[in-house]
């Protein structure tokens, strides 16, 4: 299990690829996404494409991010799509309940895939 | 400057209902210092959770943008890189707006231009099927974000984007953009 610190500008990230479950926990608007996400990413994508019958699960609560991150979750979210044909994949989508702006971010991101279950969880 | 200078300064985003006004030259780290002041004060104001999260998001995107985009950079080998700009976030009656300014090139601004006038003449419905077509492709070239700021903010914002660019000089316009939540 790999886990990283949040700092002011970035998440936690826990990855557990041997349980399958990730989270991403915070604020995201560092100043260059990909110099940060990609390390991340790029073998977390290679991780996720190689799975098959498998549960996986992603625990998101991010209280604000950039629009660079977003377009990083979006991709994430692609290949979630992607790997939802071979595997049960589980998106729980957190928020303040009083928080719109992130519930809004949620539905844009469920728009865009069609085999994961996608739950709206309010804090 | 005269002290009178100043205080009329003062005086003048005071009667704007400024919450905040910066003019200089703004890094990363004061963009995260800003952001923790102004969910400060929103909290204080009890301000709506999700309005105040709108306000936090359009003044990062267009911070960031003057960090990314200014011409007016300076670039230290032991401090992070600096862009000159200018933001402030103010309250209208019950709206709040946030309004960032900073040089661009004459020869980048045709494109800009084009880019803004069609995002303020978009439907909420328009803005998301565009919003979705970036969000799949990759980042427009030149860009160090991801290409879709302008329009995140203008699908957050309750009215039209405004903006406009004002002669510099011969070699820069300058570009302001006003957002309204």
């Amino acid at each position: 299990m790999k886990t990283i610190p949040a700092t002011v500008t970035t998440p936690k990230i826990v990855l557990d690829t041997h349980t399958n479950v990730y989270s991403f926990e915070g604020e995201s608007y560092p100043e260059d996404v990909n110099a940060f996400f990609d390390p991340i990413m790029v073998p977390l994508k290679t991780h996720l494409k190689n799975q098959q019958d498998s549960n996986i699960q992603f625990d998101f609560f991010l209280t604000y991010f950039n629009s660079a991150s977003t377009k990083v979750f979006f991709n994430l979210f692609s290949t979630l799509d992607e790997i939802s044909e071979f595997n049960t994949v589980t998106v729980n989508w957190k928020h303040h309940e009083e928080d719109d702006t992130a519930e809004e971010f949620g539905q844009d991101f469920k728009e865009e895939i069609n085999n994961v279950q996608f739950n709206f969880i309010a804090i | 400057m005269l002290l009178n200078d100043f205080r009329t300064l003062k005086e003048m985003i005071e009667a704007k209902n400024v919450i905040f006004c910066y003019n200089g030259y703004l890094s990363q780290e004061i963009i995260v210092a800003v952001s923790s002041m102004i969910k400060g004060k929103l909290s204080a104001d009890a301000t709506k959770m999700g309005i105040s999260q709108k306000v936090l998001y359009m003044f990062v995107e267009q911070a960031q943008n003057i960090t990314r985009y200014s011409p007016d950079q300076i670039q230290n080998q032991e401090e992070a890189s600096m862009s000159y700009g200018s933001v402030a976030i103010g309250t209208e009656g019950d709206k709040f707006y946030i309004m960032c300014s900073n040089r661009v090139e004459k020869t980048k601004v045709p494109a800009l231009r084009e880019k803004l006038e069609a995002l303020s003449a978009m439907s909420q419905e328009e803005l998301k099927v565009l919003y979705k077509e970036k969000m799949r492709s990759e980042a427009d070239e030149g860009s160090k974000g991801a290409s879709i700021g302008f329009i995140e903010m203008a699908r957050k914002s309750s009215e039209p984007i405004e903006f406009d660019f004002i002669e510099n000089d011969e070699i820069f316009d300058c570009f302001t953009l006003k957002v309204v939540i």
